[in-house]
């Protein structure tokens, strides 16, 4: 039993170092101030996650603004372009390194938020005095499908990713041409979209 | 719901901004939350209901087992057996846990119990809740409850023996009745008095002793003595917890002692300051059995305070007419307002006075229900010891016959058969 815990939180010492390690070399890159950025978000991850249990979003949320300036390099819609003269800090790369980059991120924060459930309900059951044999089988079997899941996901965004970027291009052609202010189509697009997901919502509560 | 507010945010900030990685990172959430939706938490559980004696008693032990069948879905399964306070987990867990992947999956569910407590005993269906890798859940209870009664432990007959001889305490073993149909046993020649049927005038014997009146034959009358139990069930035998009490005790002394009185022909009469008011009217034969067992094992502590007085007045009458033995079962212990010796005063009235008073006080000792001192200053069960010697000591010079039960010493089958021991 204790076993199980420790390698869950092996797994999120892994996982954390990965995040702050991409996230510190893509602001920084491999200078003094990336070291100091990777070993910042490294602490925060291992006290937040691993010591207080808390749930990942704090550290996601760091690691991906750390990766933010990375990411905006491939802005279609220039709208920071008066932003330090349009250029954003954060090392030069393509397109498909920026995507590995923020998939690596996102999947990262998946795995690290299923393996905190895991690992609370992994203590909720020894509180509650289950069977030590049972604990460990549901814990081991849900951290098979935790990974199962993520990777799933992963590679089911992959060729949809490869598709979209097509259509992303015509798109963005089609809106260069569009007289209209593309600020308000992104707000249209949002509120389009957070319609979607509250009628999403209640259909599943229902 | 977090995945989908993720997925969002980094879907509408990659719009607004026409950013491709950033649409690409809302891909894995958004898929995993559909890949959760479509893989639903197991709902499908039955589970088969179980037979169970329909009369078990206190300290029996028995298996329970119960088969559960879970169907569709892919997640985890807590599946949990309440018990009833009645019962004692021995063996076994009455909590399983799973993770079901693909297909249907049997369990069982099996448990070691021991009934602890008296009364009717519910066992509520099994409850379930399952979830699954996103965190949807589902709930609901399989299978039927199980209803039964658990009885008191109750003395067998023959248990306790009674030799003809001069009784140590009152115990009408060897009493005789007052009334009753006479039977065939000569006992004695008296004098005629009214009332006296004329087939029993013996006419040889009142021809040889030359006297006006005539003398009578008596017989033996059928039957036994009248013995009156009254059990307190007040506030002073609330002492203890939801399993075990004095009152526990005190039902299970009661029960014993009608049991055994009943078996060997005498007239058991019931008061108990309970409310509702539960009386029973001295009556002999099996018959008794059957109406005050069934009550005294539905009895439960009663938080308004009737005291044990009015329920000796109950019985005034029956006790100047019949001089019948009287067993309190009450605790000096749980007697904290000293309300008893009132009760014991009025008792006595009613009897005419003699040496000993044909009354048994069952002194239940609450002593060793508390957990023993760690220290001196904090000995309750030691100053309990002190404050109810003098008390049984007074008891005893006034004319009742006390007896101590320690239930977590002895069996009431000893404090019986103390009892009826003989000189």
């Amino acid at each position: 039993m204790k076993r199980l815990d420790q390698i869950i939180v092996v797994i999120e010492i892994f996982l954390i170092v990965i995040m702050s390690i991409i996230a510190a070399y893509s602001l920084f890159g491999t200078n003094i101030w990336g070291y100091l950025l990777g070993f910042g978000l490294i602490l925060i991850g291992v006290l937040t996650i691993v010591w207080k249990n808390r749930r990942p979003e704090i550290f996601s949320s760091l690691v991906i603004l750390s990766a933010i300036c990375c990411l905006f390099q491939h802005n279609r819609v220039d709208l920071l372009a008066d932003f330090n003269n349009g250029s954003l800090p954060g090392i030069s790369t393509t397109l498909i390194e920026a995507c590995g980059l923020g998939l690596v991120t996102v999947l990262g924060y998946l795995m690290l938020k299923l393996l905190n459930n895991i690992q609370i309900e992994h203590k909720s059951l020894v509180d509650g005095q289950a069977e030590k044999e049972e604990i460990r089988s549901v814990t081991r079997d849900k951290m098979m499908a935790a990974a199962i899941f993520v990777f799933l996901s992963g590679m089911i965004s992959i060729p949809v990713i490869l598709l979209s970027n097509g259509l992303m291009v015509g798109i963005s052609n089609a809106l260069s041409g569009f007289s209209g202010n593309i600020v308000a189509i992104g707000l249209g697009i949002m509120l389009l979209l957070a319609s979607c997901l509250y009628w999403l919502g209640r259909t599943l509560r229902s | 719901m977090t995945l989908l507010a993720v997925s969002g945010i980094l879907f509408a900030v990659g719009a607004i901004f026409g950013n491709m990685v950033l649409i690409a990172m809302s891909l894995p959430p958004f898929f995993l939350f559909i890949l959760g939706v479509l893989l639903t938490p197991p709902r499908r559980i039955t589970a088969d209901t179980p037979d169970i004696p329909k009369k078990l008693r206190t300290g029996q032990e028995f298996v329970f087992t119960r088969k559960v069948t879970i169907d569709g879905g892919v997640g985890t399964v807590k599946i949990l057996q309440k018990l009833p306070d009645e019962i004692e987990l021995l063996a076994g867990n009455n909590l399983k846990v799973l993770w079901k992947w693909w297909g249907t999956e049997t369990v069982e569910i099996t448990c070691r119990l021991r009934c602890i407590k008296k009364g009717g005993l519910t066992i509520p269906p099994l409850q379930w809740q399952s979830d699954n890798m996103i965190g949807m859940t589902a709930q609901g209870n399989a299978g039927e409850a199980i209803e039964t009664t658990v009885w008191l432990r109750l003395l067998t007959p023959g248990q306790i023996r009674s030799l003809p001889s001069i009784a140590v305490t009152p115990f009408p073993l060897a009493d005789i009745p007052r009334v009753g149909i006479p039977s065939t046993d000569f006992r004695e020649i008296r004098s005629y008095v009214s009332g006296d049927p004329m087939k029993n005038i013996n006419w040889k014997a009142t021809a040889r002793r030359h006297t006006t009146a005539p003398l009578v034959n008596e017989y033996e009358k059928e039957g036994k003595k009248a013995v009156l139990l009254f059990l307190d069930a007040g506030a002073t035998m609330q002492v203890g917890n939801s399993v075990e009490s004095l009152l526990e005790y005190g039902v299970e002394a009661t029960s014993n002692l009608v049991l055994y009185f009943t078996a060997r022909g005498y007239r058991v009469g019931l008061a108990v300051n309970h409310t509702p008011s539960l009386f029973f009217y001295p009556e002999s034969g099996q018959r008794q059995n059957v109406l005050i067992l069934p009550k005294l094992n539905q009895l439960k502590p009663d938080s308004r305070i009737v005291p044990l007085i009015e329920t000796i007045e109950v019985f005034r009458n029956h006790i100047l007419n019949f001089d019948p033995l009287s067993i309190i079962i009450t605790s000096l212990d749980g007697d904290t307002m000293n309300s008893l010796p009132q009760s014991l005063r009025k008792l006595k009235m009613y009897y005419s006075r003699r040496r000993r008073f044909p009354i048994l006080m069952i002194n239940i000792t609450a002593r060793n229900m508390i957990p023993p001192p760690k220290d001196h200053a904090t000995n309750i069960t030691g100053l309990m010891n002190l404050r109810e010697r003098p008390r049984v000591r007074a008891i005893n010079t006034s004319g009742i016959t006390v007896a101590d039960w320690n239930p977590k010493q002895e069996t009431f089958r000893k404090v019986m058969s103390r009892q009826v021991k003989r000189r």
